[in-house]
């Protein structure tokens, strides 16, 4: 599963995404393992996330959010949180390290800036999962300003035909770039698809394209 | 499968731009909005996220074939071989607790169809006979491999599942950091002749000083490494040094 990966855009853009995923291995049994997902989803929650989403619910945009919060399964749960800014993802990774809760975290976003941010909490990279992209018959791809908001979806269920939908109910004065961006996310069923870059993104496909 | 019933729909074209893959089309004629087959992979999307004013789509999967891609393009299904939800593996997500990949391995994520594209069994096969030539050690937990008739070795899968389309599949597998150049030869070669996309990940664990050391050789090999990463963190328990 590799559904936070490969992100495409420019370096400004992409250094206002973060996803934070905690995962509980199947090879270890966790005991209580739904009281500590409990937990984790509340130091998720504290730092104001853009999105939030447990791999047994879905997001928050398309499911109830106290739902997503408190229903986990027996054991391997996985949930995500999206930040904007690096200051919140350093406040999650602190709590997490100070809880001891024993699961799994990957942080996926620009690697140089997660590892400065390593460094100031005292925690170490284990193992990176590096991006070469998109490798074939690339012009079978939608346009880079499409694919820059699909990619946020890693399993691809969002629509590039969605995206122009609603670009063009934006230039109608339809919708704002946030509803739209909303829409967008409830696409994502696991909920890591940052829904306020995808405002920003949006805004910049309306003013380029007329 | 997905179905729209044709009784309740009215054609009113909601459903069309959610679909990622253009499944969903509009009969001019008797105004009723229905699903491509072929094209559908059963992601669910439309079932789950589409307000339809009628409540026209029903999300039913039935027989093997659409099972499975069901299991391989809908995240929200839980995949029978391995548990969790998805098309791969707990791969580097867990490598703090499972040391699946240790230092001096480069693990590979291959995810072919991705961004979008889609791929066909046909082409998931040959993709793994051409990286069988390299000797790679394949991960066994991902569920792709399950579906295989005669191993491994020969890379083939039932015939009925040959032209039938995936959203994307993730091929996983290590080798040692020696061996990273001739995949890459591999995978070069791959890019040319496929009619899909691939999207590629390289794992790799991080020495104690912080540096990657597969970049280099990946730098060497004149490849272009995203600012873009996972980084698992090390806070699970127990830990693999
Ligand atoms: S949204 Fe519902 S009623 Fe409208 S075209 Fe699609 S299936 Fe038919
Ligand atoms: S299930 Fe997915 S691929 Fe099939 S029609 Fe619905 S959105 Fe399209």
């Amino acid at each position: 599963m590799t559904h936070t990966h490969h992100r495409v855009g420019p370096i400004e853009s992409l250094k206002k995404d973060y996803v934070v995923l905690v995962m509980a291995s199947r090879d270890v049994k966790y005991e209580n393992e739904g009281e500590r997902f409990k937990k984790v989803m509340e130091v998720l929650a504290k730092h104001m996330p853009v999105n939030l989403g447990n791999m047994v619910v879905g997001n928050k945009y398309w499911r109830d959010e106290e739902e997503i919060m408190m229903r986990f399964r027996e054991y391997g749960n996985i949930v995500h949180g999206v930040y904007i800014d690096q200051e919140q993802v350093k406040q999650v990774l602190k709590d997490l390290k100070a809880a001891e809760l024993g699961l799994s975290v990957v942080v996926t976003g620009v690697y140089e800036d997660v590892f400065k941010m390593l460094k100031e909490l005292g925690l170490k990279p284990h193992t990176v999962n590096l991006s070469l992209g998109v490798w074939g018959r690339k012009e079978r791809l939608p346009p880079e300003e499409v694919l820059e908001i699909t990619t946020m979806c890693g399993h691809c269920m969002v629509s590039p035909a969605l995206v122009m939908k609603l670009v063009s109910e934006i230039r109608k004065g339809r919708l704002s770039p946030a509803s739209a961006a909303v829409e967008l996310a409830k696409e994502c069923v696991c909920g890591v698809f940052n829904v306020k870059r995808a405002e920003d993104l949006l805004r910049r496909i309306v003013r380029s394209k007329a | 499968m997905v179905l729209i019933d044709q009784g309740r729909c009215i054609g009113c074209g909601i459903c069309i731009p959610y679909c990622p893959r253009n499944a969903i089309k509009l009969d001019p004629n008797l105004k009723k909005a229905y699903i491509v087959a072929e094209e559908c992979v059963e992601c669910g999307t439309c079932a789950r996220v589409v307000m339809c004013p009628r409540d026209a789509i029903v999300g039913v999967v039935e027989g093997y074939v659409r099972e499975v891609r069901a299991h391989f393009s809908d995240p929200y299904t839980l995949h029978p071989s391995t548990g969790i939800p998805g098309r791969g593996t707990e791969e580097m997500k867990t490598n703090d607790v499972t040391g699946r990949f240790k230092r001096g391995e480069v693990g590979f994520a291959i995810d072919i169809g991705r961004p979008l594209v889609g791929v066909t069994f046909a082409e998931i096969s040959r993709f793994i006979k051409v990286l069988n030539t390299v000797g790679v050690m394949w991960e066994k937990a991902n569920p792709i491999l399950y579906l295989l008739k005669g191993g491994l070795e020969m890379g083939e899968f039932p015939e009925e599942l040959n032209n039938v389309k995936l959203h994307s599949a993730v091929l996983e597998f290590k080798v040692p950091i020696a061996k990273v150049r001739d995949v890459i030869e591999k995978l070069k070669y791959l890019a040319e002749t496929t009619d899909t996309v691939f999207s590629l990940g390289i794992i790799s664990r991080v020495d104690d000083d912080f540096t990657i050391p597969v970049i280099e050789v990946l730098r060497e090999l004149g490849l272009e490494v995203s600012p873009w990463a996972k980084t698992n963190v090390g806070l699970g328990r127990p830990l693999v040094e």
